[in-house]
């Protein structure tokens, strides 16, 4: 049998994760609310529709998805009427943009980090 | 206690082993930071500005006179092909311009958007060099006007839902104007290209503006 080798350590990325950003990696860990805040990022607002559109996903799903987020406030939600049409509308808050950053910086960092090691 | 690393040889050679139902945590990061290009590429869309269309617009009704002008006549050509970089370096600038939507990673549609009107207007400066070599410059104004018209019609998917219909029509109305030049006399051209780069440019540009205000 061939004796275990040690695993090499690597070194922890310099990023300083806080509890804000604890709670936004464990709500963006399902892929559907990373890319509902990924593409709030680069678009002032979408609708409800736009979104379903983009990431195929069932209204039902959609909706719980947007609603964790929004409850997290990382995102808001504003509602109106177009016609009789009800018509929901998706943008990034303040706090949603910061965390989203945050992340990319820290997966930068990670992939830095095991790059070099 | 399962092995969460392991090891295996190799000839003479020991590896470090990972059990199938692992992930190294560089390739989630990269899976990661892939899914976040994908959605930001999907969600984003170029929004091109009137003041632009309006700026290249302007550039045109100035090469239109300058070249009508009778003593710069002769140096029609290289009037508006000045104007031609001119407009584009004009219109990149005030693109450029624009507030920044998102993260620096956002180039995608900006990208797709250049890179779909590039074939078209390759193939125009081509063709112009060979036309005009051959002696054929008659052609050259329907030349431009019919590609240029082709380059935005392609570069029009790349725009936002309510732009592209704007910029596909005046795509559309470049390439049916570029025919109709075909069959102009050469005293015309420049009234032709004038009407076309400057007042075609002029209008879309008012009109994607107002558009851009109302949305």
């Amino acid at each position: 049998m061939v004796p275990r080798q040690p695993v090499k350590p690597v070194p922890v990325p310099t990023v300083t994760r806080n509890s804000e950003d604890a709670r936004f990696d464990r709500l963006v860990y399902e892929r559907v609310r990373l890319g509902i805040m990924s593409a709030l990022a680069v678009n002032e607002q979408l609708t409800f529709n736009e979104l379903k559109a983009l990431f195929e996903v069932s209204d039902g799903n959609l909706s719980a998805h947007a609603r964790k987020l929004e409850e997290a406030g990382f995102i808001a939600c504003s509602k109106s009427f177009e016609g009789r049409r009800p018509k929901s509308e998706y943008r990034l808050t303040p706090i949603g943009r910061k965390a989203l950053h945050r992340y990319l910086e820290h997966i930068e960092a990670v992939i830095k980090a095991t790059r070099k090691a | 206690m399962p092995d969460t690393v392991g090891t295996r040889t190799y000839g003479g050679r020991v590896e470090r082993t990972r059990p199938d139902n692992t992930v190294a945590i560089e390739s989630h990061a990269l899976g990661t930071l892939n899914y976040i290009r994908a959605s930001i590429e999907a969600a984003g869309s170029f929004a091109v500005p009137g003041i632009a269309g309006i700026a290249m617009g302007a550039v045109g009704v100035v090469a239109a006179v300058l070249a009508s002008v009778p003593s710069l006549a002769s140096h029609w050509l290289s009037i508006w092909l000045c104007a031609a970089f001119a407009a584009s370096a004009l219109g990149v600038v005030l693109v450029a311009r624009q507030p920044p939507k998102g993260f620096t990673l956002y180039r995608g549609p900006a990208r797709k958007f250049v890179l779909s009107l590039c074939p078209s207007l390759l193939a125009g400066a081509v063709l112009t060099s060979v036309l005009w070599r051959m002696g054929h410059g008659v052609l050259i104004p329907g030349t431009w006007l019919v590609l240029y018209g082709c380059a935005v019609l392609s570069a029009s998917l790349m725009t936002s839902p309510a732009m592209m219909r704007l910029i596909a029509i005046m795509g559309g109305l470049f390439v049916l104007y570029g025919l109709v030049a075909f069959e102009l006399p050469a005293q015309w051209h420049n009234l032709t290209l004038g009407l076309g780069f400057g007042a075609l440019h002029l209008l879309f540009g008012i009109l994607i503006g107002r558009s851009d205000r109302v949305e």
